[in-house]
C-alpha cells in the first residue's frame, strides 16, 4: 500500500466542518448483524472538496448520512462544527439539516411541483428566513440557470435538475454541503459541468463539500479522496488524478 | 394472476380498510333501515293476528279515501242492522258490532284518578273501543272485576291499570270530543296472556256508549264475525259479501289482520322512507370514494400492471384481477355492513324505547332479503365503483413498465367540457323555470335542474379543479409560506383526483346548503306571512309535527270563552277531507274549519277574490293555486267527503292567497259538523278585550288546558316562533342524516391523502432531509386537505343556494314569499368543511411526518 500523499495537498485548515469519533454503525442484530461501519475516525476539513470511494456496500452512504443527521449512530460521535449530534433532539436535527447541511442526492432531487427557483430557495423559505438576495442571485448565476428558473423540474434536463439542486444546497450557504453520487445518472460533459461548478463553489465561494463517487475522473475534482472498505477508512489521497485514483480503486478489486 | 391480485389485496389492506369503510357505512345505514322495519313490521303483524284470530270474516265500510299519515283509509260507516244481515247469512255462527276510536293530542285520552294523561303522545295509541259481548270474538280475557254494563262504566288492561294506579272501583276521566266524562272501572282485562297490545292503552265501553263518543250513534265501523266451521273462511268472506248493501264490504280474519298491521306500519313507512334515501345518498358518496381510491391504486400500480402485460397477461386478465380485488373489497363491505347495519337497528329501537315509544321486544327480524340487498349493494355498487378504473388498468400498455410511473396530471379533456357545459346549461335552464314560471308547476324540472347542476359540477370538476384551487389556495401561502404554497400545488397536481375527492363532499354539502336555506326562506316567509295576517293576541293549539296537527276538545273552547278579558274566540276545526272537481280531478288534503265571523277578528288573510266573511254554510274558500289548477272562480261547485262518509256539494265563496294562514281549504262549521263524526279543534284563536293584561288572560288560559296533553297556549311572539321552530327541528332531523354523507366524504379526503402522500414518499423524504420539521409536514398535509374541502363545500353550497332560490321562488303561491339567506349558519358550514378537513387529515398527516427519511429516499 502507498502512503498517501500529502506533499502537495493545500494549506490545511485547522478547523473541521464536520468529524467522526469511531463511528459505529450494524444494521440488524446478533448472528445477523452486518457492520456498516466500524470505529471511523475522519474529519471533514473546512472550506475543502473532499471525495469518499470505495467498493459497494463499504459503507460511504452510511457514513454521510450519519454526518449529516439523516441517520444516527450506533455507536461514536458525529459533530458538525461543534456540535455534537447525538445530543440533539429530532427537532433540532431537522433544524440543524435545514440551517447548517445542504444535500445534493443521486436523483429525485427536486420538488416536482415547485419551479427551479422555488426549489432552490427550499430550505430557506422552510426557515422562514429572508433569502439573501444576493447570494442567491450568485449562485443562480454560476450554476447558470438564470433564464430557466420559472420552469418545473419536468421541464429541466437531467443535467439541469442537478444544477438546480448544487443551487439549492448553496442557496443557504450552509457550512457543509453532502452530495451522495451527484453525477451517478449524468453523461460524462453534464458531469463535468457540475463537478466543476462544485470545486468552483469550494474554490471561489469557500464552501465545504463531501461528495460520495464510484467515479474516478469525479473524484479528481475533489482536493482530498477518502477510500473506504468494509467500513473502514483504508487509505486517503490529496490532489488526486483520475489516474491516480483508478489505480488505488483497482487494488480493492484485486483484494476482493 | 388469482394470487397476484390476493396479495396486492394483502399488501395494500390497511389502505384499504378505510375504503371498505365508506361502503360500510352507507350498507350499513341501508340494512339498519331494513332490520329496524321489518321487526316493527312483525311487532305488528303479530299482534293483529293475535287480535283477530278468532275472527273469520270482518265487515267494513268501503274505502272512501286514503287518509294518509298511517291513519288507515277514511270509510263509510254503517248502520247498525247490518250486523244482522252479517248474522243470517248461511255458515256465521256469531257476529258484533266494534267501535273503535283512536286517541290524539288531546283528543280521546283518558286521565287517571290524579289528572295525569295515560299512557305517551308519541308513542303506541290509545284505543277507545266497545266491550265485545262475545266471549270467542272478544280478543281480551277479564283478569279482574267485569265487563262494563252501564254507560258510565269502562274496563282497561291491565299493563295500562297498573303504569296508572289504576284499581277498580276507581273513577277516571276520559276526554273526548264532547268534553270531559267520569267513568268507574269496572275491571281490567289481558290481551291473551300480555298485559297490552304492544303498549297501547285499551280503554272499553259499552257499546252505546263507544258509539257516542266516536259520533256513531246507531252505526258501527265494523261487524266482526265468526263461522261455524263448516266452509273455509274464503267461501264464507264471499257470502257475506254477497248479502251485504253497498257501501260495505267483506274479508277475511286473515285479511283484516293484514290491514290493521299495514295501516300502523305505513305511520313508520315516512321514517323509513328517509331513512332509506339518506343510505341511498351515503351510498352515492361512497361510490365517488371507491371508484377514486381505485383509480389512484390502479395508477400506483402501472407499473406492476405493465410489467404483468409484458410478461403475457392479456387486458382481460388484468380487468378480472382488478374486478376480483373489487369484489373481496365489496363482499367484505356487506359484511361488516350487515352487522353495522344490525347494531344500527338495536340502537334505534332502544333510542325508541327510551324516549317513550316503548314497542313490545320480539327479538330483530333480519329477513333474507336485507341479507340480499346488503350484499347486491355492498357488491354491486363497490364492482361499479371499480368498473371504470379497471378499464384504465386494462390500458396500461407494457411499455410503461419502463417508464417513470407518472400521477394522472390530466383534466381537461374536450369531451369533458362540453359534456360538462352542456349539462350546465342544461341544468341552469331548467332550474330558470322557477324565474319564467314561477309556480308550483315548476318544481319536478327545477328538481331535474338542480340534479343536472350537480352532475355537471362533477363532470366538469376535473377542468375547474386546478384553477379553483389555485384561486383557493392562493392566500394560504401569504399566511404559512412555503408550506401553504405546496400544499396549493399539491391539491392542484391532480384535478381529476381532488375533484372526485371534492364531488363526494360537494353532493352532502348541497343538500345541507340546500334544505338549511330553504328553511331560513321558510321560516322568514312563514313569520312574515303571520306578522301580517294574524290578528288574535293569543293562540292555543294542539302540538304540530309530522301529519295531522293534534286536536282537542270543541269544548276547551267554550271554556276558554268563559275566562275573564277574553273578547273573542274563533275556532278552527280540522278534518281530513277529499275534494272532488267538476274535471273528475279527486285530491286529499287538511280542511280547516271557521266561523266566518270571528274569524275575521283573529285573522286578515290575503284573499284573491271576495274575502273570509263570503264563508257561508255549505260554501268553501279554496286557495288560488288550486283554484287556477281547476279552473274555479266564486260559485262553482266542489264537492267535499269527510272522514265521517257523507259527501256535500259546497260552493266556492271566495278564493284565498294565504297559504300559510288558511291552507289550501276552508268550510264553514256547519259543514264540518254534517261531514264529520268527531269534530276537533287544532287552534282557538283569541282575542283580548281592550285593557286586559294580555299575560294575566294567558296565565288564565293556560289554567284552562292545564290538564289538557298536547295543548298549549302561546302570545303572537311564541305563535311565530313555534312555527319557526317546528320548521328548524325538521331541518336538523334531516341534516343530521346527512351528516352520514359527510362523515362518507371525510373518508374519501383522508383516504385520498393517504394515497397521494404514499405516492409521493420519496418527495416527502427529499423535504424531510433539506429541513422541513414534521410540523410543517403534517400542516402542507393539513392545507391540503382544507383546500380540498373547501373547494367541495363552495360548490356544494353555491349549488343548495341556487337550487333553494330557485324553489323558494316556485313556491311563492304556498306562502313562501321570502329568499333569505342564513350567512350565519352558512358560515357555519363551511368552517365546519375546514374544520373537517383538518380532521380528516389527522391520520394521513401524521403517517407522513412519521415517514423515515432514509426509507423514503431509498424508496422506488
Ligand atoms: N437499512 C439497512 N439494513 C440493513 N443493512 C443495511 C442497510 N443499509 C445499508 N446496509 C448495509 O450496510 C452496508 C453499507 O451500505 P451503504 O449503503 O453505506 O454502502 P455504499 O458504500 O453506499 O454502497 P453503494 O456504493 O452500493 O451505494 C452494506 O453492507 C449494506 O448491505
Ligand atoms: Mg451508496
Amino acid at each position: 500500500m502507498r502512503a498517501p500523499s500529502s506533499a502537495s495537498a493545500g494549506p490545511v485548515p485547522d478547523t473541521a466542518a464536520a468529524r467522526t469519533v469511531s463511528a459505529t454503525k450494524t444494521y440488524g442484530s446478533d448472528s445477523t448483524a452486518v457492520t456498516a461501519l466500524g470505529g471511523v475516525d475522519v474529519e471533514f476539513a473546512s472550506g475543502r472538496f473532499t471525495a469518499i470511494m470505495g467498493p459497494s456496500g463499504s459503507g460511504k452512504s452510511t457514513l454521510m448520512h450519519c454526518v449529516a443527521g439523516l441517520d444516527t449512530l450506533t455507536s461514536g460521535q458525529v459533530y458538525i462544527g461543534d456540535v455534537e449530534l447525538n445530543s440533539l433532539s429530532e427537532k433540532e436535527l431537522t433544524k440543524l439539516r435545514r440551517d447548517r447541511i445542504g444535500f445534493v442526492f443521486q436523483a429525485f432531487n427536486l420538488i416536482p411541483t415547485l419551479s427551479a427557483s422555488e426549489n432552490i430557495t427550499l430550505p430557506i423559505d422552510l426557515a422562514g428566513g429572508d433569502t439573501d438576495a444576493a447570494w442567491v442571485d450568485k449562485v443562480v448565476d454560476t450554476v447558470g440557470l438564470r433564464d430557466r428558473l420559472d420552469h418545473r423540474p419536468a421541464e429541466l434536463s437531467g443535467g439541469q435538475q442537478q444544477r438546480v439542486a448544487v443551487a439549492r444546497a448553496l442557496a443557504s450557504q450552509p457550512e457543509i454541503v453532502f452530495a451522495d453520487e451527484p453525477t451517478g445518472n449524468l453523461d460524462s460533459s453534464t458531469s463535468a459541468e457540475i463537478l466543476s461548478f462544485m470545486s468552483g463553489a469550494v474554490e471561489e465561494l469557500g464552501q465545504t463539500i463531501v461528495m460520495v463517487t464510484h467515479d474516478p475522473v469525479s473524484a479528481s475534482y475533489a482536493q482530498r479522496v477518502l477510500f473506504l472498505a468494509d467500513g473502514q477508512i483504508v487509505d486517503e489521497m490529496h490532489d488526486p488524478t483520475s489516474e491516480r485514483v483508478l489505480d488505488r480503486m483497482k487494488r480493492f478489486g484485486d483484494k476482493d | 394472476m388469482r394470487k397476484v391480485t390476493l396479495r396486492s389485496i394483502w399488501e395494500h389492506k390497511r389502505r384499504l380498510v378505510s375504503t371498505v369503510l365508506a361502503i360500510v357505512l352507507g350498507v350499513a345505514f341501508m340494512s339498519g333501515t331494513f332490520v329496524f322495519a321489518d321487526t316493527i313490521d312483525k311487532v305488528f303483524d303479530d299482534l293483529f293476528s293475535d287480535v283477530n284470530e278468532q275472527v273469520d270474516v270482518q265487515v267494513q265500510g268501503e274505502t272512501l279515501f286514503d287518509g294518509g299519515f298511517g291513519g288507515g283509509d277514511a270509510r263509510q260507516e254503517l248502520d247498525i242492522e247490518i250486523v244482522d244481515t252479517v248474522a243470517g247469512v248461511d255458515g256465521i255462527e256469531r257476529a258484533v258490532p266494534f267501535v273503535q276510536t283512536l286517541g290524539f293530542g288531546a283528543t280521546n285520552r283518558v286521565l287517571g284518578p290524579d289528572g295525569e294523561v295515560l299512557g305517551s303522545s308519541q308513542g303506541p295509541p290509545t284505543l277507545l273501543e266497545s266491550w265485545i259481548d262475545d266471549e270467542v270474538l272478544n280478543p281480551y280475557n277479564l283478569a279482574e272485576g267485569e265487563a262494563p254494563r252501564s254507560d258510565d262504566e269502562l274496563t282497561l288492561n291491565v299493563g295500562a291499570a297498573d303504569d296508572a294506579g289504576i284499581e277498580i272501583g276507581d273513577t277516571v276521566t276520559v276526554l273526548s270530543q264532547f268534553g270531559e266524562a267520569d267513568y268507574t272501572v269496572v275491571g281490567t282485562f289481558l290481551f291473551g296472556e300480555a298485559e297490552s297490545a304492544a303498549g297501547s292503552v285499551s280503554v272499553d265501553f259499552t257499546l252505546a256508549e263507544a258509539q257516542r263518543i266516536a259520533g256513531l250513534d246507531g252505526k258501527t265501523q265494523v261487524v266482526l264475525a265468526a263461522g261455524d266451521g263448516s266452509v273455509a273462511d274464503e267461501v264464507l268472506s264471499d257470502r257475506v259479501e254477497a248479502a251485504l248493501p253497498t257501501g260495505a264490504e267483506a274479508i277475511t280474519g286473515a285479511e283484516a289482520a293484514e290491514q290493521t298491521a299495514a295501516s300502523v306500519q305505513e305511520g313508520f313507512s315516512f321514517f323509513r322512507q328517509l331513512l332509506t334515501i339518506f343510505g341511498a345518498i351515503a351510498l352515492l358518496v361512497g361510490t365517488f370514494i371507491i371508484s377514486n381510491t381505485f383509480s389512484i391504486l390502479v395508477a400506483q400500480r402501472t407499473r406492476e400492471l405493465a410489467l404483468l402485460r409484458a410478461i403475457g397477461a392479456t387486458r382481460r386478465q388484468v380487468l378480472s384481477s382488478v374486478m376480483l380485488e373489487a369484489s373481496v373489497i365489496g363482499v367484505v363491505a356487506a359484511v361488516f355492513g350487515l352487522l353495522g347495519g344490525i347494531a344500527l337497528a338495536i340502537a334505534v329501537t332502544a333510542g325508541l324505547s327510551a324516549s317513550g315509544a316503548d314497542l313490545p321486544t320480539s327479538g330483530l327480524v333480519i329477513s333474507s332479503t336485507t341479507v340480499i340487498v346488503a350484499f347486491v349493494i355492498g357488491l354491486g355498487v363497490t364492482l361499479l365503483a371499480s368498473l371504470l378504473p379497471a378499464v384504465q388498468a386494462t390500458r396500461v400498455p407494457p411499455l410503461a413498465a419502463l417508464r417513470e410511473v407518472a400521477v394522472d396530471r390530466s383534466g381537461a379533456s374536450r369531451p369533458r367540457i362540453v359534456a360538462g357545459i352542456l349539462i350546465l346549461t342544461l341544468g341552469a335552464w331548467n332550474l330558470s323555470a322557477a324565474w319564467r314560471n314561477g309556480d308550483s308547476d315548476s318544481i319536478p324540472v327545477v328538481g331535474l335542474g338542480a340534479m343536472a347542476l350537480i352532475v355537471g359540477a362533477i363532470v366538469v370538476g376535473p377542468v375547474l379543479a386546478e384553477p379553483t384551487v389555485r384561486v383557493l389556495g392562493g392566500w394560504i401561502p401569504k399566511l404559512k409560506g412555503v408550506t401553504g404554497r405546496l400544499a396549493t400545488e399539491n391539491a392542484a397536481r391532480s384535478p381529476k383526483r381532488t375533484s372526485a375527492t371534492a364531488s363526494a363532499l360537494l353532493i352532502g354539502v348541497a343538500l345541507i346548503g340546500f334544505i338549511t336555506i330553504f328553511g331560513e326562506s321558510a321560516q322568514v316567509s312563514v313569520a312574515n306571512e303571520v306578522e301580517r295576517g294574524f290578528t288574535g293576541d293569543l293562540i292555543v293549539q294542539g302540538d304540530q309535527g309530522f301529519g295531522p296537527p293534534a286536536g282537542f276538545p270543541p269544548t276547551v273552547a267554550d271554556d276558554i270563552d268563559g275566562v275573564d278579558g277574553v273578547d273573542g274566540v274563533t275556532r278552527v276545526g280540522f278534518t281530513m277531507g277529499q275534494l272532488g272537481y267538476d274535471d273528475g280531478d279527486t285530491a286529499t288534503d287538511f280542511v280547516f274549519a271557521l266561523d266566518p265571523e270571528s274569524a275575521a277578528e283573529a285573522f286578515s288573510p290575503r284573499m284573491s277574490e271576495g274575502a273570509i266573511t263570503d264563508l257561508s254554510p255549505g260554501g268553501i274558500v279554496v286557495d288560488v293555486g288550486v283554484a287556477d289548477n281547476h279552473d274555479l272562480v266564486i260559485g262553482d261547485a266542489v264537492t267535499i267527503t269527510g272522514t265521517g262518509g257523507q259527501t256535500q256539494d259546497l260552493r266556492v265563496d271566495a278564493i284565498s292567497d294565504d297559504f300559510t294562514l288558511l291552507g289550501n281549504f276552508t268550510i264553514s262549521f256547519d259543514t264540518y259538523g254534517e261531514i264529520v263524526a268527531e269534530q276537533q279543534l287544532v287552534q282557538a284563536i283569541v282575542v283580548v278585550e281592550n285593557g286586559a293584561d294580555i299575560a294575566t288572560v294567558e296565565a288564565d288560559l293556560e289554567a284552562v288546558v292545564d290538564g289538557l296533553p298536547s295543548v298549549n297556549v302561546l302570545d303572537r311572539e311564541e305563535f311565530i316562533g313555534d312555527l319557526a321552530s317546528q320548521i328548524t327541528s325538521f331541518l336538523t332531523l334531516v341534516n343530521a342524516l346527512l351528516l352520514l354523507s359527510i362523515v362518507i366524504a371525510m373518508i374519501g379526503i383522508a383516504n385520498t391523502l393517504s394515497l397521494s402522500i404514499h405516492e409521493r414518499t420519496r418527495e416527502l423524504g427529499l423535504l424531510r432531509a433539506v429541513g422541513m420539521s414534521r410540523s410543517q409536514l403534517r400542516s402542507a398535509v393539513r392545507w391540503e386537505a382544507v383546500i380540498i374541502s373547501l373547494l367541495g363545500t363552495l360548490v356544494g353550497l353555491g349549488l343548495g343556494l341556487l337550487t333553494s332560490w330557485a324553489l323558494v321562488k316556485s313556491l311563492g303561491s304556498f306562502g313562501l314569499s321570502t329568499f333569505s339567506i342564513p350567512v350565519g349558519s352558512l358560515a357555519v358550514v363551511m368552517v365546519a368543511a375546514a374544520v373537517l378537513g383538518v380532521v380528516a387529515s389527522i391520520r394521513p398527516a401524521r403517517r407522513a411526518a412519521k415517514l423515515d427519511i432514509l426509507d423514503a429516499i431509498a424508496t422506488d
